[in-house]
């Protein structure tokens, strides 16, 4: 608990403290009635006590905000033990003074009114200490499962971050050696070509905004994936020539489907890495997106797997990486399948 | 000097020969896009230095290294590779970041020709490879290494291969002592015995041992019995 508590729900907090002592001065006053009648100074006594029992729980609720953190529950239960009938006993002196004080003015009302006895002033404050203990017990509980909650939530925001960093680190770093080889080409290419130049620069642009777009959306439709797809593709077209040969296949009726963002262009990029990067003469890359049924579509990357798979294996960050982000986006409606072989196929299955 | 340039990348070799046609005093002597053809070539072709690609399709740089007969100097250029680059140790040769501005070749280009005219300064060309530059490189699991023959202390065999040690460390080089031998220049590099050569320039001191060998001490304190044909070849080189 920290000093917040007390600014932010200072409202649930006093909504609280009426609702459980008014109940307590409604259960006086129905208990009394039943036996007897009530008197107009009864009831003066049972506010004041229920009065009094607010101000000293709220006395208690300020030693608990400044102890329960560091103490032990064994601690504090100790404390309890002298604390409790302490405050119960000042309360009923109080009372009890109180009481003293208004008979002294007015005599006439003491009618109906039990004198004090030793007897009576014990049984009253142990009642009191009764219900003192009731609030504490439903305070300290309250507050000790709002600790819980409070450490579990900072617990997975820290996870949360964590991971973003790592997920931005990453990305940082399967990237950066394919933008410097992309610039390195487009520079050669201003002296070899600077028609196809320029058309690489775009691309790259194209590409970099969707890169800097992608953090913030959680699905992009598959028509604008697709784009960034392209434009990643040419250049790396770029790098490797007429070792990377690539087929579309997309049903027209899917390019509204909502995809994560650079889910297509990471199966892209793997299948490139870590399949034709790895071939001398390169070979084929297919990209397909077909409908199952009425619910669910199909997303393959297919590509010729490298003459050294060794030498081109991932560490399956990549993968784990777009699993994530399709179970960010889809929950468990979304699957994401590789399936090795002379030919490697990374197959997502998602919802329409 | 003779260059071969070495990347998957069309592209990115004519960058680099653009970049190069600027300096006169060197010529290129071949292109190639994999280790494979590289291999053939670099024995063809003999170059002096190799501006060398990490990530080839059919291996990385350091792959091809491996398996040249001789080392040549190599700059590395990359796109943006730190883990490849952080292999190697203190004596690592130059590295360019792609794109590579025509200043950082420039240097890198004049601190191998200062490099090449004090080697020759300092030690005798190996007659059979005129162009070899003098030092190997040695990959040991993720540690790479750019060993000078001068560096080198002694080689001795161990199973297959070789162990080369040189500045108090030592790397195994998956090559046969013979290979090794003739690679060294004879004059600072002696056979002691089946199993081992040593460098000269690393002897303590030499003791007279049974049935006419020699016991060799190492300045690191090993001790090396040369057997009597080789003890007698050792005592005509250090005569006078």
């Amino acid at each position: 608990m920290n000093q917040g508590f007390f600014i932010q729900h200072p409202r649930q907090y006093l909504l609280a403290q009426v609702f459980f002592w008014g109940s307590y001065l409604l259960m006086n006053i129905v208990f009394v009635s039943a036996w007897s009648n009530l008197s107009g100074f009864a009831l003066g006594i049972f506010a004041g006590l229920s009065l009094l029992l607010g101000i000293t729980s709220h006395g208690l609720r300020a030693l608990y905000h400044r102890y329960h953190q560091n103490c032990s529950f064994l601690q504090i239960s100790v404390h309890l033990l002298w604390l409790l009938p302490l405050s119960a006993l000042l309360v009923q002196l109080v009372l009890h003074a109180l009481i003293y004080g208004v008979l002294q003015i007015a005599p006439a009302q003491a009618a109906g009114i039990q004198p004090v006895s030793v007897g009576s002033f014990i049984g009253y404050s142990i009642n009191t200490m009764i219900m003192l203990m009731l609030w504490s017990i439903l305070y300290l509980l309250r507050s000790e499962l709002k600790k819980r909650r409070e450490t579990e939530i900072a617990h997975w925001r820290d996870q949360a971050r964590l991971r973003e960093i790592e997920l931005q680190f990453l990305r940082s770093q399967i990237n950066s050696h394919f933008l410097f080889n992309s610039l390195n080409n487009v520079r050669a290419l201003i002296l070899e070509d600077p028609l196809a130049a320029r058309q690489g620069l775009a691309d790259l642009a194209t590409l970099l905004r969707g890169l800097l777009q992608a953090e913030a959306k959680l699905t992009v439709p598959l028509r604008e994936e697709l784009d960034w797809v392209r434009g990643y593709l040419a250049l790396e077209t770029l790098q490797f020539e007429q070792r990377l040969q690539y087929e579309f296949s997309i049903d027209d009726s899917l390019l509204d489907a909502q995809v994560p963002p650079l889910l297509v262009q990471t199966l892209v990029e793997n299948a490139i890495k870590h399949g034709i990067a790895g071939r001398r003469n390169g070979g084929l890359l297919s990209l397909r997106a077909q409908r199952l049924n009425n619910s669910e579509w199909q997303l393959e990357v297919e590509n010729p797997a490298a003459e050294l798979p060794a030498l081109h294996q991932g560490n399956g960050i990549g993968l784990a990486n777009a699993r994530e982000r399709l179970a960010m986006a889809f929950g468990t409606h979304a699957t994401l399948d590789l399936q090795l072989g002379a030919t490697v196929i990374a197959r997502a299955c998602l919802p329409c | 000097m003779n260059i071969m340039i070495i990347d998957d990348s069309r592209l990115a070799r004519k960058e680099l020969s653009g970049l190069l046609a600027e300096h006169a005093q060197h010529t290129i002597a071949g292109e190639a896009g994999d280790v494979q053809s590289a291999l053939t070539l670099i024995n063809d072709l003999q170059p002096e230095l190799l501006l060398l690609d990490i990530h080839l399709p059919d291996g990385t740089g350091f792959d091809l290294l491996e398996q040249c007969d001789y080392t040549p100097h190599v700059i590395f250029t990359t796109a943006y590779e730190q883990h490849a680059l952080r292999a190697f140790e203190v004596n690592a040769l130059d590295y360019l970041l792609k794109p590579v501005t025509q200043e950082r070749l420039s240097a890198a280009l004049e601190k191998i020709v200062r490099f090449d005219t004090r080697q020759i300064d300092t030690a005798v060309p190996v007659p059979q490879q005129k162009n070899s530059p003098e030092h190997v490189f040695i990959r040991e699991g993720e540690r790479c290494h750019f060993v000078k023959f001068h560096d080198i202390s002694r080689v001795i065999v161990e199973g297959n291969y070789v162990r080369i040690f040189f500045q108090s460390q030592s790397a195994l080089l998956p090559r046969s002592l013979n290979y090794v031998e003739a690679r060294l220049n004879p004059n600072t590099f002696f056979r002691a015995n089946r199993q081992e050569i040593i460098n000269l320039n690393f002897i303590d001191r030499i003791e007279p041992w049974i049935g006419d060998g020699l016991m060799i001490r190492m300045q690191d304190a090993t001790e090396i019995i040369s057997s009597r044909r080789q003890a007698r070849e050792l005592k005509q080189r250090m005569e006078f």
